[in-house]
């Protein structure tokens, strides 16, 4: 008896069903999409800020010795942070300049690792490639004639007028060495005079195998952690300080804060906004069915047993929307990530008991409001009234 | 009579209609809070990110290639081209110019510590004020150029005696703190003494660069009115592909277009003009961050107007179509007497629409509250008023209002009086 009163109040007012679920439904979708757009956007905003750069900096703690040149970092260490994949670094980009000449002019040549330097960005390929590691059978040692592949800045390529598979001699003191351009870069930095080889070939060139001016580091996470991470290597590597870039992190972290503060700002209101909406549609039809309300009590039935029949409906109804809800609001959100990070949103499981639980409470207050009313009123009252 | 009815209909049913307009206000109202949140945010997200220091580099255009490592020029000064100096309130001239927000120019030159150390002495503007042409006056220098620059003690004044400021890193090496002086050699062999005003820790190069005035090293290295290097930090649209197309290759409208957008790449070019025998270019790792974040936050927030917008309407429908639909009898009444179907949905159409600009109008006044309050306690900014968005709210609102009068419309013209009638 009490099912088939509950599926009969559903189904033999099939309109009035209709328009509660829809506007529940939208709440549903609406409070998934955003909530799931929502937890994901931290995540997403931060690789953004992957392209401002590096977030660690090591050198050589030592200062240089009167007279003598700079000492060195050991390329150990930057193998070592590789080697140990910490997951909170996403980029280790070694860097050994040498001053060397080219057509009897000064520039800077850069040893880096390529494939690590295009992974931390920050550059536009002008022509030819972009910077990539040599394959791995690739050897340094292949001598001063062999053809290394070599990047140049803009400037660089304008001043000698390089273009890319031209071949490029430098000279370091009495050695020489040979690269083919394989690209020209431009950065609106240092690197737009200089040249760009891989690491182990300026080594070989300035013969210090094994030595490093600086590493630069791509550390994730928030100011607090960086600097975390940066003391923890400053005790692993004594050799080397580790400094935080604090002007990128900090300004990272503070623009992702805000971000999120007017994301959780703006969402809210649309949920409240949302809820008022459904709060009204559900009052509107619940009232609409005084006069049932009225038989109901006149043929004998309870309060309590009403109660039950009208907010099992209810229940019955948001269950089914933030079912359909959750469903399209989880799509929702993974078009928009899509569209707005160009990678999906996680879809996350620990948001459908929330959405389900605004669906229930919406659906049962909007229920409750005018049984509350009715309640107090006598059957025969509603009944004439009709 | 038309105009009775309806002056009528909103004297009885004064609360059903009051809260016809407060849904209405409150749809509209949120709209625009969110809308306007939006639109500001991303003027306040990009002056946030102008943080991370410039965006645009300029040198001389025909120049030697410049010996940089670890920020500084090592070229000695005798050895190629100059900007100078003298030109640089012309910044502030070009057609962007409320869009610089900073900028300094830059002199290096290498120096000796007592202790045989060779360092870098970087010449520049600290906290300047710069006189423009038309009688302002434009504070600029590394201080308004990187925001998040952390110092200790003071920046230097420009006067007698010379003052600098260390990176924190050589100040550590040599235990200078503020207030200390110590002896320098100038590269053709001068020796100065210079106090510490301040110190300087950024985790970067800078933490082993002596910064002086740059008036001073112009001074004593004979440079007088020169400099190597500026930094401009403007204020920037994100990039689009229009934005990268080469201007060479645009059309003259094209041109106008790409030229009155501030792109940096449109910036950079305009800069150019001012200052002669120079070449300026974006600063990629910052432009590219900055284009990119900004897009997606200005498409996030647009997603969440929108969602507002949505759940507006739900309100206002809601709303509308209950109101319409408590007066069957009413309108069985009127169609019993002989009003024609046209002549009852103009009536509901001009109530919608006397609905739909009181709550527009209140909506916009309320939604700029709520933007204000939101945009204050997450940036400390107050949201101007955008008039334009006065029309659109209430364009808005009449829209919702309409809609949500023309849906169940349709059931007041299959009204059947008699059948409405009996059931009362």
């Amino acid at each position: 008896m009490f099912l088939r009163l509950v599926r009969r109040g559903l189904w033999e007012q099939r309109s009035r069903t209709l328009v509660a679920l829809t506007a529940l439904t939208v709440a549903a979708t609406l409070t998934a999409a955003l909530l799931n757009l929502y937890l994901d956007s931290q995540r997403k905003l931060r690789s953004e800020f992957r392209r401002y750069g590096a977030t660690l900096m090591l050198t050589p703690r030592a200062a240089a010795p009167a007279g003598a040149s700079a000492p060195l970092l050991s390329s150990e260490i930057a193998r070592q942070l590789v080697r140990d994949s910490q997951p909170e670094l996403a980029a280790v980009v070694p860097y050994l300049y040498a001053v060397v000449e080219v057509a009897d002019e000064s520039v800077v040549l850069a040893g880096t690792w390529l494939g690590e330097f295009a992974r931390l960005g920050g550059f536009e390929v002008e022509a030819g490639s972009a910077p990539a590691s040599p394959p791995a059978e690739f050897s340094p040692e292949a001598g001063s004639d062999g053809a290394e592949p070599a990047w140049v800045g803009t400037a660089v390529a304008r001043r000698f007028q390089l273009r890319p598979g031209d071949s490029l001699a430098v000279r370091y003191q009495n050695a020489q060495r040979t690269f083919r351009i394989a690209g020209i870069l431009a950065t609106g930095a240092a690197e737009d005079n200089q040249i760009l080889a891989e690491l182990e070939a300026v080594q070989a060139l300035t013969g210090s195998p094994g030595g490093l001016n600086a590493i630069l580091a791509r550390a994730t996470g928030e100011p607090a952690a960086i600097e975390q991470t940066a003391r923890r290597l400053a005790a692993r590597f004594p050799a080397a300080a580790v400094n935080p870039l604090r002007q990128v992190t900090q300004a990272e972290f503070r623009v992702v804060e805000r971000i999120r503060a007017s994301l959780v700002g703006t969402t809210l209101v649309v949920l409240v906004v949302t809820g008022l909406g459904v709060l009204a549609t559900m009052t509107a039809v619940a009232y609409e069915r005084r006069s049932t309300l009225g038989t109901l009590k006149a043929l004998g039935a309870s309060n309590a047993r009403l109660y039950a029949v009208f907010l099992t409906e209810a229940a019955a109804l948001a269950l089914l929307a933030s079912g359909i809800g959750f469903v399209a609001g989880v799509g929702l959100a993974g078009w928009l990530g899509k569209t707005l990070f160009a990678a999906s949103v996680t879809l996350r499981w620990t948001t459908l008991p929330l959405v389900a639980g605004v669906a229930l409470a919406l659906a049962l207050a909007g229920t409750l409001l005018p049984l509350r009313l009715v309640r107090r009123t006598e059957p025969a009252a509603i009944l004439r009234e009709e | 009579m038309f105009l009775r009815i309806l002056h009528d209909s909103f004297l009885r049913r004064r609360r059903s209609q009051l809260l016809a307009v407060l849904a209405l206000a409150l749809g509209t109202g949120v709209t625009m809070a969110t809308l306007s949140v939006a639109l500001e945010i991303g003027d306040q997200v990009g002056r946030e990110l102008r943080s991370f220091g410039a965006n645009i580099l300029v040198r001389p255009h025909a120049d030697t290639l410049p010996l940089e490592i670890g920020g500084v020029d090592l070229r000695p000064l005798s050895e190629g081209s100059f900007l100078h100096e003298n030109e640089l309130p012309r910044l502030k001239t070009i057609f962007w110019r409320n869009h610089i927000l900073a900028f300094a120019p830059f002199l290096f030159q290498g120096a000796t510590l007592a202790g045989g150390e060779s360092v870098a002495l970087v010449g520049t503007w600290f906290d300047k004020p710069l006189a423009l042409g038309d009688g302002e006056v434009f504070v600029t220098g590394v201080k308004q150029l990187n925001p998040g620059w952390e110092l200790e003690g003071a920046w230097p004044a420009e006067g007698a005696e010379p003052q600098a400021v260390v990176g924190a890193a050589l100040a550590r090496n040599h235990g200078w703190q503020v207030g200390d002086t110590f002896p320098l050699i100038l590269s053709d062999g001068r020796r100065v003494t210079l106090r510490v005003r301040g110190r300087l820790g950024t985790g970067g190069n800078e933490d082993r660069q002596i910064f002086v005035p740059l008036a001073w090293l112009q001074r004593v290295s004979k440079h007088e009115n020169q400099f190597r290097r500026l930094q401009v930090s403007a204020l920037t649209n994100p990039e689009d592909d229009f934005a990268r197309r080469n201007p060479d290759r645009m059309t003259a409208e094209e041109f106008d277009r790409w030229y009155c957008t501030p792109y940096v790449s449109s910036i950079a070019l305009q800069v150019e003009e001012v200052l002669p025998n120079s070449r300026a270019v974006p600063v990629r790792r910052v432009a590219q961050a900055e284009s990119a974040i900004l897009a997606r936050v200005k498409r996030l927030l647009a997603v969440v107007s929108l969602a507002a917008l949505a759940g507006a309407i739900l309100v206002v429908l809601s709303a509308m179509t209950s109101s319409v639909l408590e007066r069957r009898q009413e309108i069985a009444l009127m169609k019993a007497l002989g009003a024609g179907n046209l002549n009852l949905s103009l009536l509901f159409l001009a109530e919608a629409g006397v609905l739909g600009l009181v709550g527009g109008t209140l909506g916009y006044l309320g939604g700029l509250a709520g933007a204000h309050g939101i945009a204050s306690s997450i940036f400390g900014a107050s949201v101007a008023a955008k008039p334009v968005l006065l029309p659109a709210m209430v364009g808005l609102a009449l829209a919702a209002a309409f809609l949500g009068t023309l849906l169940p419309l349709r059931t007041i013209q299959q009204t059947q009086p008699a059948l409405v009638l009996r059931e009362n």
